[in-house]
């Protein structure tokens, strides 16, 4: 009996990481196709221009007051704290290191990111869900239109070049922006300003902040799209799958952002 | 249907246009301050250590950024050599002579950076990729202290007052190491282990302390013979009888006209040598002043050098600290003391 109940709980065991094993190989497998269907989308961009601009409507223009507030606010704060702390080291050349290295490297991408993933990712998560639960993916498949090159590629793009732009407009509001707060309460001269953050931002900056951006909406609009198409048959499902592609997603940024991080300085 | 829908492609358009611009825009500022497209002229330098040192750091003249550093890598030799450049506009101030300076914040909070010390002539401007000098090598200090460098105080004051405690500790380090050799050899002579002047002196002091050892043994001996003399001259008759016989001393000289001739003689050249020894005395009266100086400054120079070996012998930083003076007891005595 003992043996009967250890052999089950091995086999379990096994069962549970060959299916883990199964579902990296198919969502890698996912990836794949829709990297081809993303370069497949190039040649024949009237397959669903319409989406990718609706994507780009929804997840990058209507995020980008939120964002701009955070980075605004986030800015601000980093100036104002920065201003009164650093000269009194004699390190006030400090702050443009600070501002450049929090927005730009590190917290412009990821909090873009988090905005994304809780705002579009959901979102898109939830719609292909209720495609998959209301038949209409079968019935794309049944009319011979193939549902990864037209509802998951359009999304890869839509997601992707809205996660760099946001991040472009992020730091504009970071850097920039941020300036004409700080001016309301602390006076700092407008040359001086933009000169010094336009000597001590580099390009290798740059590069790395839009690396990111990039990566985090490969990651966000893969978790998104495979976990919405991933539902079975069930409406109760969407949003345990909402919710699999919000961890997914964050996770696999907050990785990404790590490893990208430990690249530049490497 | 809503305003948003309907002008989708256009705000999205704007929307990716004008993000598009903005990141241009970046860029080409970026290109204008950081120089990019400006010419630079290459140099070196070598420093003791990387310590401070990092890639990108500016080179600055009087709070100007007027380079930076392109490359940093440690040399055979184990040195560390610096490759930076100078920016076209201000390559004519890299005169012959010119050092390089690196400067740290004290706080350790980074911030620090090259500092350029033009050379002070009229010469053109030193060829690309030539060596320039560090402050930390004896041969770019040797041009800032010859003055062939127009020095540029720090603007630290942390650091300036830093910099200013650096040759105090290492005047009173060079100190130390002194006092600390000179009681070595103090050390060594005293107990042997090294022959120096300290040491013969000794030598020739024990060996003299020898000879009088073996003189005051003599002397005993002398003062048996006269304590035997002296038992002799007690039995009185015996003597008088020899001095008055007609062969005895006082006889012969008694009755000796020759002899008395002599004696006169002697005498008389006895009172011209009195009057000399006389005159001598006189002289030597006259000299008594200045000899009592003499031996008065020679005692005081003994106190003061007594005081300085007991300083060295307890000097605080070594030993005990110095105890204090005794008071000189006068080597000046009347001529009619104690009356």
């Amino acid at each position: 009996m003992a043996i009967q109940g250890a052999q089950q709980m091995l086999k379990n065991i096994g069962c549970r990481y060959l299916d883990l094993f199964s579902e990296f190989r198919y969502a890698a497998g996912f990836f794949y196709r829709s990297i081809v269907a993303v370069s497949q989308y190039f040649y024949r961009p009237q397959i669903g221009h319409r989406v990718i601009t609706m994507q780009l409507l929804f997840t990058g223009v209507e995020a980008l007051a939120l964002l701009a507030l955070i980075a605004l606010a986030l800015g601000a704060v980093i100036i104002i704290q920065g201003m009164s702390v650093l000269p009194q080291f004699g390190q006030g050349s400090l702050i443009y290191r600070i501002l450049i290295m929090v927005i730009t490297r590190e917290l412009g991408p990821l909090l873009c990111a988090f905005v994304v993933i809780a705002r579009s990712a959901t979102a898109v998560s939830t719609e292909l869900g209720h495609m998959v639960v209301s038949h209409q993916i079968e019935a794309y498949v049944a009319t011979g239109v193939d549902p990864v090159r037209y509802l998951a590629a359009p999304r890869f793009i839509g997601i992707t070049l809205s996660m760099l732009i946001l991040n472009v407009y992020f730091n504009l509001f970071g850097l920039a922006g941020s300036y004409l707060l700080t001016r309301l309460f602390q006076p700092i001269h407008f040359t001086e300003y933009f000169h010094n953050l336009l000597i001590f931002l580099r390009t290798t900056d740059i590069v790395s902040t839009l690396l990111k951006s990039f990566v985090f909406g490969l990651i966000i609009s893969h978790t998104a799209v495979y976990n919405g198409l991933k539902v079975q048959q069930s409406s109760t499902e969407v949003p345990q799958r909402v919710i699999k592609a919000v961890v997914q997603g964050f996770s696999l940024c907050i990785l990404a952002d790590a490893v990208i991080t430990m690249i530049y300085y490497l | 249907m809503k305003l948003k829908i309907k002008y989708a492609e256009q705000i999205v358009g704007l929307f990716v246009l004008f993000s598009v611009i903005a990141l241009a825009l970046v860029l080409i500022l970026m290109g204008i301050n950081q120089r990019w497209f400006e010419k630079n002229y290459h140099f070196y330098s070598i420093f003791p250590s990387g310590e401070g040192l990092s890639r990108g750091m500016t080179v600055k003249l009087k709070g100007f950024t007027i380079g930076a550093v392109d490359s940093i890598r440690l040399t055979e030799k184990n040195t560390v050599r610096v490759d930076f450049h100078i920016y076209e506009t201000y390559y004519d101030r890299v005169k012959p002579n010119s050092v390089l300076q690196l400067l740290q914040s004290p706080l350790g909070l980074g911030g620090g950076g090259l500092r350029f010390h033009p050379g002070d002539n009229d010469e053109a401007p030193v060829a690309e990729e030539s060596f320039i000098p560090s402050t930390d090598f004896p041969e770019g200090r040797q041009l800032l202290e010859q003055g062939l460098v127009r020095g540029e105080e720090s603007d630290d004051p942390v650091a300036a007052a830093l910099a200013n405690i650096d040759p105090l500790m290492l005047s009173a380090q060079e100190l130390l190491e002194s006092l600390n050799r000179t009681v070595r050899t103090l050390e060594d002579n005293l107990t042997g282990r090294e022959r120096g002047l300290l040491y013969d002196t000794l030598e020739q002091s024990r060996a003299s302390l020898w000879e009088l050892e073996k003189t005051l043994a003599s002397t005993g001996k002398v003062t048996e013979n006269l304590a035997e003399i002296t038992g002799r001259l007690a039995d009185t008759e015996d003597l008088l009888r020899s001095l008055v016989g007609e062969q005895g001393s006082l006889g012969l000289l008694l009755y000796d006209e020759e002899l008395y001739r002599r004696i006169v003689g002697i005498l008389t050249e006895l009172e011209q040598t009195s009057a000399e020894l006389s005159g001598f005395g006189a002289y030597v009266n006259a000299q008594q002043p200045t000899i009592t100086g003499l031996l008065k400054e020679g005692e005081a120079t003994l106190i003061e050098g007594r005081d300085v070996l007991s300083g060295l012998k307890n000097n605080p930083l070594i030993r005990g600290g110095i105890p204090p003076a005794e008071a000189p007891t006068g080597t000046l005595r009347g001529v009619r003391p104690e009356e």
